[in-house]
């Protein structure tokens, strides 16, 4: 369905507009899995989007634009990152994992400010050229749409299986109760570790199709507000549904987009929207989306 | 079956944790089956056959009865890591989580969030949880804690069928269950282990009337 709306008519905009909510729609599901999923809140998410935007953004302008090679070496940027930050701030939880898993996106933020060999310092990297795929290039617009709404289906089909599999269950527990689920003989930091490992990996996907889109990024890409946007998103949606922070992404992306262009005082409208869902649906859109299925197509038992 | 017992704050529970894992002890050694796993994480011992219970109940609420048993299952499977296979299709611990359940009469509730069943039946499938770990010794932290009389004798009954085929190390303060069903009983007061033997040594012996009965009689006044 998603994949035929620009051949019905969808204007190009709009279609640019789909193209990035999507695209945040896979960053802010793997916020799910740490945040939903494991019970692990984190202000500093925007690192794995960022960091991954940036190693593919240089990658594709300085060596290939071919979008699998650069997927690849942004994953082993992020998921290399992810691996020794993963370690050391899943040892702690609650807000000790908040706050430091904040200041790690801030030192990455600062880095991409000072390291301007590589980054190009507050101008950002620019210039990122289009992708190609076995050496056709994949155009902006309907093209590029194409690519992310195909790795927007492989990520959802990914994280679907893996939260209903038995790893997926044992975050749960974890989030529960970590006590308990040691008590069982689950490894709880090898888990924390791991989840952190993939939802960094997932981030990085979005990372690099947004580098893609816009052709390139800033070091606000890695900023804090991005980390709250996210979680904004994830919330709004309804964390440990999944699917619902993908919704909450295309809410978020459109409703600002309205806003922006319809009032001055836009933020303080798009806050009481998000105050009003969140307080009368603690789960999000995707908790009113249920409850209207439901009342429509009462359980058969 | 082993019991440990003692007034409140004799440090039965430290004891507990100090051999679940959950607390590092501060000397001494912890042997099972002869192997030393002094101060082993938690989740290592239950590779070497140690199940525990807690005493304030922590089932995992948002996940249903059957769940909570099955995850249990999963894990002594090693199947913890596996990010593909969904779940449900681990059709042994499925199995093995529903004969459990139907063992301890919980099958009705099978499909019932954790969180929604009542008291007793959650101090009960903290049992089911422990018994799916299929431990060498299951540790029962107060399982009777808050219940009423009747609930009490159910749960007395049914420690007493694991005990005929596993090692069972009880935690209670209440000493009229613990010397009808125990072989061995250790009394605990003040951190201290002040008497050891069968239910019938203890009950008869003057320390253990002297401290505990004591502490129990001032508790009451």
């Amino acid at each position: 369905m998603l994949a035929a709306l620009p051949f019905v008519g969808a204007p190009p905009f709009t279609i640019t507009l789909l193209t990035e909510a999507l695209i945040f729609g896979i960053w802010a599901m793997s916020l799910d899995l740490l945040v939903g999923y494991t019970g692990l809140v984190t202000f500093g998410h925007a690192a794995a989007f960022g960091l991954g935007s940036y190693a593919a953004g240089y990658f594709a302008r300085e060596v290939t634009s071919d979008f699998l090679a650069v997927l690849l070496v942004a994953e082993f940027v992020v998921v290399g990152v992810a691996l020794t930050i993963g370690f050391v701030v899943t040892r702690v939880s609650g807000v000790a994992f908040a706050i430091i898993s904040l200041c790690i996106a801030q030192v990455l933020f600062q880095i991409a400010i000072a390291w301007r060999s590589v980054t190009e310092g507050m101008d950002g990297l620019v210039g990122v050229p289009l992708p190609k795929i076995a050496g056709v290039t994949i155009n902006a617009g309907t093209e590029f749409y194409l690519l992310t709404v195909l790795t927007l289906v492989a990520v959802c089909v990914g994280l679907s299986r893996l939260v209903d599999s038995s790893f997926g269950r044992t975050l749960q527990a974890i989030r529960t109760n970590e006590d308990r689920a040691a008590a069982i003989g689950i490894n709880v930091r090898l888990h924390k570790w791991l989840v952190f490992i993939v939802s960094w990996a997932v981030a990085g996907i979005g990372g690099t199709l947004m580098v893609f889109l816009k052709a390139g990024t800033t070091p606000m890409s890695l900023h804090w507000s991005e980390s709250g946007n996210v979680l904004v998103m994830a919330i709004f949606g309804g964390l440990g549904t999944l699917f619902g922070p993908l919704i909450g992404a295309l809410a978020f992306v459109f409703l600002r987009d309205e806003f922006t262009t319809r009032l001055e005082a836009w933020q303080l409208a798009f806050g009481l929207v998000f105050v009003v869902v969140v307080l009368a649906f603690p789960s999000g859109l995707a908790g009113i989306i249920t409850r209207v299925w439901r009342s429509l197509w009462p359980a058969r038992s | 079956m082993h019991s440990l017992i003692g007034p409140n704050g004799a440090g039965k529970t430290t004891v507990f944790n100090c051999i679940s894992g959950f607390l590092r002890p501060a000397g001494g050694q912890v042997l099972l089956n002869g192997l030393d796993v002094t101060a082993w994480p938690p989740h290592c011992l239950v590779p070497a056959g140690l199940a525990r219970t807690f005493q304030i109940t922590k089932v995992f609420g948002d996940l249903t009865v059957l769940e909570n048993v099955a995850l249990a299952a999963r894990s002594r499977l090693g199947q913890n890591l596996r990010m593909w296979r969904r779940a449900r299709n681990v059709a042994s611990a499925q199995a093995e989580a529903e004969e459990i359940l139907e063992m301890l009469g919980l099958s009705e509730c099978a499909t019932a969030n954790a969180d929604h069943l009542a008291h007793g039946d959650k101090r009960i499938l903290e049992i089911a949880i422990a018994l799916a770990l299929r431990p060498r010794l299951l540790m029962l932290d107060e399982p009777t804690a808050g219940m009423s009389a009747g609930e009490t004798e159910r749960i007395g009954e049914l420690v007493r069928r694991i005990a005929a085929r596993t090692s069972v190390l009880l935690v209670e303060h209440d000493m009229e269950i613990v010397l009808g069903i125990s072989d061995q009983v250790t009394v605990m007061t003040q951190g201290r282990v002040i008497a050891s033997g069968t239910p019938d040594a203890i009950s008869r012996d003057s320390h253990v009337q002297d401290a505990y009965l004591g502490a129990i009689d001032a508790r009451n006044l």
